[in-house]
């Protein structure tokens, strides 16, 4: 019974994640802003957003909304015009002198707190001087949204493949780590159970790492415009999942002669070490557009909120248990090969 | 570039969450798994008759 528990369980960790993942909005951002400077004496702003609608419908609702331009210490208040779903328009009294040539937008909003553009306006005509200051910072509102997954500049939407990409790499840590230390005892006892371990284990692995690799992909197009880009981290990765494919050949190659679990056990224990610093280490030493990679690894640096960990841990569990499940099956079916092979 | 991403993000506005196809998508995901986790199932209950044909205990793993 406990054992149909922890499979099932697993699975509606993973039901669970996905329907959160997909339905839950995202927080309002800005994405892009557009002037119109025909008028000198005051520019129309344009800020569209994605994400969680600013306002409900498309009647004008400007109600609470505030827009700041601001440059180092200079602060311009806008008047704002028309606010829809995704769109705020809103006029600007261009600056004469500005410590630097652009500002960046900051918005109070009634519901979705303070939101905020770098770089939205461009000023090449201010003049290089003294900031003015014509317009008094509110104070920063705290969204009061029901639950969002955060924005995330260029990541979007897509923020929810964290729930897939990321806890896929770590199914394959757990299982690769399984595999690792059945090699290392397969070496210190000589026990074929343990061999039998190390080979199931790889197999899982092996499918969690091709899964991270092509969500990785995907995530990669939608966020950096390229299916692949020479990174350390990726390239890495690639390098791992190919050292663990030769594994595999290795396995598949030696058939039946009594000397493959030593010299498999041997390969499997330089794989492991290879995964640990082409993943972990090397990427820390070098530029890496992947995110985490310089500094230690902390989540709070990943901007991940009290949502996105409600549905990222559960999700790590979740895919831990079922590549767990997987690794079982897998070491069974080995088992029952061996057995019928015997017979 | 910043074009290209608003419009990425305002069709999946529209598209994606506007029209409430989020929850068709997600429905159709977790089909998906659940037909995965069933076939894992299958797996499991016809490896357990074959080692009961084999004589094998269903040893704890690892």
């Amino acid at each position: 019974m406990s054992g149909k528990l922890w499979k099932w369980g697993g699975v509606a960790l993973l039901l669970m994640v996905v329907w959160d993942s997909f339905t839950t909005p995202m927080q309002p951002g800005w994405v892009a802003s557009e002037v119109d400077k025909s008028d000198a004496n005051a520019w129309l702003v344009e800020l569209s957003a994605a994400g969680h609608p600013l306002v409900d419908g498309v009647n004008d609702n400007t109600a609470g909304f505030q827009v700041i331009f601001k440059s180092e210490s200079a602060a311009l208040c806008a008047e704002v015009i028309s606010v829809e779903a995704h769109k705020l328009v809103c006029r600007l009294t261009p600056p004469d002198t500005l410590p630097r040539p652009s500002l960046d937008a900051f918005v109070m909003t009634p519901g979705a707190g303070s939101l905020m553009l770098r770089n939205a306006v461009s000023v090449a005509g201010a003049v290089k001087g003294v900031p003015h200051k014509n317009c008094e910072i509110g104070q920063m509102q705290p969204s009061t949204l029901p639950a969002t997954v955060p924005f995330q500049p260029n990541i979007l939407e897509t923020i929810r493949n964290l729930m897939f990409h990321v806890p896929m790499w770590f199914a394959m840590f757990f299982i690769m780590s399984l595999s690792f230390v059945s090699s290392l005892l397969y070496m210190r006892t000589g026990d074929i159970k343990y061999d039998q371990r190390a080979d199931a284990a790889s197999r899982t692995g092996l499918l969690f790492g091709v899964l991270g690799l092509i969500t990785g992909s995907v995530w990669a197009r939608f966020t950096w415009g390229a299916w692949w880009v020479a990174d350390p981290q990726l390239n890495g990765a690639l390098v791992t999942v190919l050292v663990y494919t030769g594994y595999r050949i290795l396995r598949a190659a030696t058939g039946d002669d009594d000397r493959v679990p030593r010299l498999a056990a041997a390969y499997n224990v330089f794989a492991f070490i290879l995964l640990v610093v082409l993943l972990m280490i090397l990427p820390k030493y070098n530029v890496s557009l992947h995110p985490g990679k310089d500094g230690s690894p902390g989540f709070n640096t990943y901007d991940l909120d009290n949502t996105l960990r409600s549905m990222f841990y559960p999700a790590v569990i979740g895919w831990g248990m079922l590549g767990y499940w997987i690794y079982t099956l897998g070491l069974r079916m080995i088992r029952v090969h061996r057995q019928l092979l015997n017979r | 570039m910043t074009i290209l991403l608003f419009s990425i993000a305002a069709s999946l506005e529209g598209f994606f969450f506007g029209s409430g196809k989020a929850a068709v998508v997600a429905a159709v995901v977790m089909i998906v798994l659940l037909g995965f986790a069933w076939a894992l199932w299958g797996m499991d209950r016809r490896l357990n008759e074959l080692e009961k044909e084999c004589g094998l205990k269903h040893k704890k793993d690892v």
